[in-house]
């Protein structure tokens, strides 16, 4: 494979690239625009795939594109393109303060304020990825299969074995002054195992990504785990239907905490599009939880010095011993709301800033979770999720499900063909135990925790 | 049976005189050239995709046209193929020397140091057909005239009801450019439109909220807007959300569950679709590996995976390797017929490609995908069919649905759902799920109505990240036993 490209010439581009922002945002003024952002990105990815053994595929490639937004007469017009011929940005700029005439205006449109906070390096990006030798990557997948394969003879197939890596810069720029540019790397190794007992398949998954390549999991730690949550599924019943606990394991308690951060946007609650609409400072869960927003976590998986508006992002609480205390806001929604930014804005170059969170995440509590496995006679161990029934204007929460039964405090057989359903308002406030295991897994993390009570659908 | 309408594409004014230097800056010679240095290790395939897309949209919130934005995705993509292994790279820069690079990088998947064949594709390539001919393309209409469709859609949502809090529209087109070149000679040029119109609605009665949503469109005029009104979008909105406040909570359980024709055709696309898709069954990674010609479902069940209907959403003129568009047997009368293949998959299993190789963007090589995917109608009265229920679901329509290729299970949303009582449909039920193993399901379709319909033309599918559109199709239909979860018990019979 070929070398990554060298560093000087990546340099190079960050300053063209801080030029082009400038000339963008300064030939909009000139044409015409009260106020001009462009957001640009530039970035590598590389993948590599083997499968039973053998290199499947290895793609990798780099690219860029910036979004230009402007305001006209608290007018707003937006395009993007991938394209940075001269001619081309010229007409774009153009084009864009022509679609800000169509639009309406609006009192709240503009650009945010210049904040007065320091912009803080947090540790995001990691040179010695770009270094990886290909080799290593392909050795690594194979390694990942063979530890499979190896973990029981019932694991005889593979979706394949996964190395994705990459790097962006990200650069942003506007008419108020603001110019700012970070990198940020990710690498990314995960699994696909695919067991068989007596004709009937099962198929898994595990991962590991981090920014920091010193920071992944061995292949062998994330083939292991996918092995073992493959294997004991095999067998797998559906049982009664009833209603009873269920145990969250990480991996599916992070995906309820996810619905947070989208029941509290800000453009959600002034659409009255949330069940979390008008209940800051009410309890709305268990007093035993605290919710996180954390865009300033250093080597986060989900950090960001700055939000896609170029405001110094900030460690949050959403909830805090059961009670709101917050809604996420970029600079649109927060006029509307009359209050300020909670630095939320998100984006990548094809799109206008939305709301969303950083590093999203349930406090850890005190139990292990063999005791929260243990408080409970009947119930389920909640480890796969399907389908997205969430409803996030009334809170009803209505998914497919599977996992272990618990029977006395044990784990006991594998469960699927399961469906599990609630309201948010009542499972939120029904988490009884908090697992002391909180490990950041993505964007979104969260120990084991338990809910005392939900409907488990079966046959 | 060849379509009266199929007509040679005429490219949109939009994007007509960017594809001319387009054509001239990736022509033949250039092809060749890459090609050259894409084989140079002795790879045994190599093809390039070339795209140009426009994608515009614009949204009315709270009585005021928030934005109007127009994006350009523009770039090269490379592929070689070297027995099972892909090699892939692409460039947003069309400069020989980064062209070269990409190719550079996707021969490296070979690994033999002997020359390369040298390919000689044709100088000029044809241009595809087109299924679904256009006069005025939603990407050639001024911004005033589609904005005027979610003005008309604004007023119809707020004066529906007067409960309604919250009316939002939004209308989305593209226009898209490709050149397919390959290896085996494939030299074509295609051209695809879409566009959507979607409405969604907030509605608050006695301190309780419901929303609801809408919309149309597909592969067609902008004038399909003329007889499918924003009116009636933002009506069936509100219709929606106003019935959800009446809900009651869904029985949870198994039970006998009628779909409704149309849109609950996802459920074909969940329960059978993705598991034949060729890849999963190379790997054997699918239930239904290695089951050709045998029985999957009941024998009431013919399910076809059609990419040549005119208009609709996943319909194609030619794949995204080149390839024409079919109509493809996927079950008949409960019996698999068949798989969907891209290239690769159709060529490591000794077969042809069924022009099912699909991909989200230049960034991404193709893979076995779905376009229109429906069962065909039967004999039944879709009155009679609701009428032999003594008790049961109706589940008019559904939300998204996702699968386990490997053990078939699925699960999807009913977004519109009543309780069948006494063969009478009866109380709307909300926060209902259906879940199931497909051939399960497929089995216990008992009753096939006459009445196919298909989706209203926003349906999105996603596979290893890519996302791109179909079109899934059903009459209505009745299946002995499902599971569906909800959240009350006991009243399930």
């Amino acid at each position: 494979m070929g070398k990554p490209r060298k560093l000087k010439e990546r340099f190079k581009h960050m300053q063209e690239f801080k030029d082009l922002c400038k000339d963008i945002v300064k030939s909009a003024i000139k044409k015409g625009a009260d106020e001009a952002e462009v957001f640009l990105e530039f970035g590598r990815e590389s993948e590599i795939g083997t499968r039973l053994g053998e290199v499947e595929t290895i793609k990798e490639a780099t690219s860029k594109g910036l979004g230009l937004r402007v305001f006209k007469n608290k007018r707003l017009g937006f395009t993007y393109t991938s394209d940075f011929t001269e001619s081309h940005l010229d007409n774009l700029i153009k084009t864009t303060i022509e679609l800000s005439e169509q639009a309406s205006e609006d009192e709240f449109n503009g650009l945010p304020e210049p904040s007065p906070d320091e912009i803080v390096d947090l540790e995001l990006f990691d040179p010695e990825i770009a270094q990886i030798e290909t080799s290593w990557k392909i050795d690594a997948c194979k390694r990942m299969e063979k530890t499979m394969f190896d973990y029981d003879k019932r694991l005889n197939n593979s979706e394949g074995a996964n190395f994705l890596d990459g790097d962006s810069t990200v650069h942003i720029g506007n008419s108020k002054g603001f110019y700012h540019s970070f990198k940020n790397s990710y690498c990314y190794l995960f699994c696909l195992p695919i067991a068989r007992q007596d004709g009937k398949l099962q198929s898994g998954f595990w991962f590991s990504l981090s920014r920091f390549f010193a920071k992944l999991d061995s292949p062998e730690t994330v083939a292991k785990t996918a092995a073992e949550r493959t294997v004991r599924m095999l067998g797998a019943i559906t049982p009664k239907t009833v209603q009873a606990p269920v145990v969250f394991d990480p991996l599916t308690a992070a995906s309820l905490v996810g619905i947070i951060p989208a029941a509290v946007n800000g453009d959600a609650v002034y659409k009255r599009a949330t069940f979390l609409v008008d209940k800051i400072d009410e309890t709305v869960a268990s007093s035993k939880v605290n919710i996180r927003d954390d865009g300033q976590l250093i080597k986060g998986l989900a950090s960001s010095p700055v939000d896609g508006e170029g405001l110094p992002t900030v460690n949050k609480v959403i909830i805090s011993n059961g009670k709101l205390k917050t809604y996420l806001y970029d600079t649109y929604t927060a006029r509307k709301a009359k209050t300020i930014s909670t630095a939320n804005a998100q984006r990548g170059y094809s799109s206008t800033p939305g709301i969303g969170s950083f590093n999203c995440y349930l406090e850890a509590g005190d139990f292990t979770p063999d005791e929260i496995i243990g408080s409970i006679e009947n119930g389920l161990y909640l480890t796969n999720l399907m389908g997205s029934g969430i409803d996030i204007v009334t809170g009803d929460y209505s998914r497919g499900a599977s996992g272990l039964w618990i029977e006395n405090g044990k784990l006991t057989k594998p469960v699927e063909g399961l469906t599990i359903a609630s309201n948010m308002n009542d499972m939120l406030k029904n988490i009884e135990m908090i697992g002391d295991d909180l490990k950041m897994m993505g964007p979104v993390s969260s120990p084991t925790f338990k809910i005392s009570m939900m409907t488990i659908a079966g046959a | 049976m060849k379509n009266p309408k199929q007509a040679v594409i005429r490219y949109a004014s939009a994007v007509n005189d960017k594809i001319e230097v387009l054509k001239q800056t990736i022509n033949a010679d250039i092809v060749n050239r890459l090609f050259s240095v894409a084989l140079s290790r002795n790879g045994d395939f190599a093809e390039l995709y070339l795209e140009y897309a426009i994608n515009n949209a614009i949204a009315l919130e709270e009585n005021k046209l928030r934005q109007a934005q127009s994006g350009v995705i523009m770039g090269v993509g490379i592929r070689v193929l070297s027995g099972e292994k892909t090699g892939y790279a692409y460039s947003d820069s069309l400069e020989f020397e980064h062209l070269k690079r990409a190719a550079e990088i996707a021969s490296h998947i070979a690994q033999n140091n002997q020359p390369g064949k040298t390919i000689n594709i044709n100088a000029k390539p044809s241009t595809a057909i087109s299924i679904s001919p256009i006069d005025l393309y939603p990407a050639d209409v001024a911004v005033k005239e589609k904005s005027n469709l979610l003005w008309r859609a604004n007023e119809t949502g707020y004066a529906a009801d007067k409960h309604i809090k919250q009316v939002n529209a939004y209308f989305a087109d593209s226009i898209k450019f490709c050149r397919v070149a390959n290896s085996n000679g494939v030299f074509v040029d295609n051209q695809e439109s879409l566009c959507r119109l979607k409405v969604s609605v907030v509605v608050e009665k006695d301190n309780l909220r419901q929303s609801g949503y809408y919309g149309n469109g597909g592969r067609v005029d902008f004038s399909f807007f003329d007889n499918n009104t924003p009116e009636d979008v933002a009506g069936e909105a509100v219709r929606l959300a106003v019935i959800k406040l009446e809900a009651i909570d869904a029985p949870a359980g198994p039970q006998e569950v009628v779909l409704g024709n149309g849109w609950a055709g996802v459920l074909l696309h969940e329960a059978i679709g993705h598991g034949l898709e060729a890849d999963f069954n190379r790997k054997k990674t699918s239930l239904y590996s290695g089951r050709i010609g045998r029985k999957v479902a009941s024998e009431l069940c013919t399910v076809i995976d059609d990419g040549t209907i005119p208009n609709q959403r996943g319909s194609l003129n030619i794949d995204d390797e080149g390839t024409k568009t079919g109509r493809n047997v996927l079950i008949e009368n409960g019996i698999l017929k068949g798989y969907l293949y891209d290239y690769l998959n159709a060529r490591l299993m000794n077969t042809k490609t069924t022009g099912s190789g699909r991909r989200e963007s230049f960034h991404n090589y193709p893979m076995p995908r779905m376009t229109n995917t429906f069962m065909m109608a039967g004999k039944s009265e879709p009155e009679e069919i609701i009428k032999s229920v003594k008790k049961g679901l109706y589940a008019k329509s559904f939300g998204s649905g996702q699968v386990d290729i490997s053990n078939g299970q699925f699960v999807f949303e009913v977004v519109e759902g009543y309780l069948i009582e006494d063969g009478k449909i009866t109380a709307p039920v909300k926060g209902a799920n259906l879940i199931g193993s497909g051939p399960q399901v497929l089995e216990r379709v008992v009753m096939v109505g006459n009445d196919l319909k298909f989706d209203s033309g926003l349906a999105t599918c996603g596979k290893n990240g890519q996302a791109v559109p179909v079109g899934v199709g059903t009459p209505t239909c009745k299946i002995s036993e499902i599971t569906v979860g909800g959240t009350s018990l006991g009243k399930a019979s």
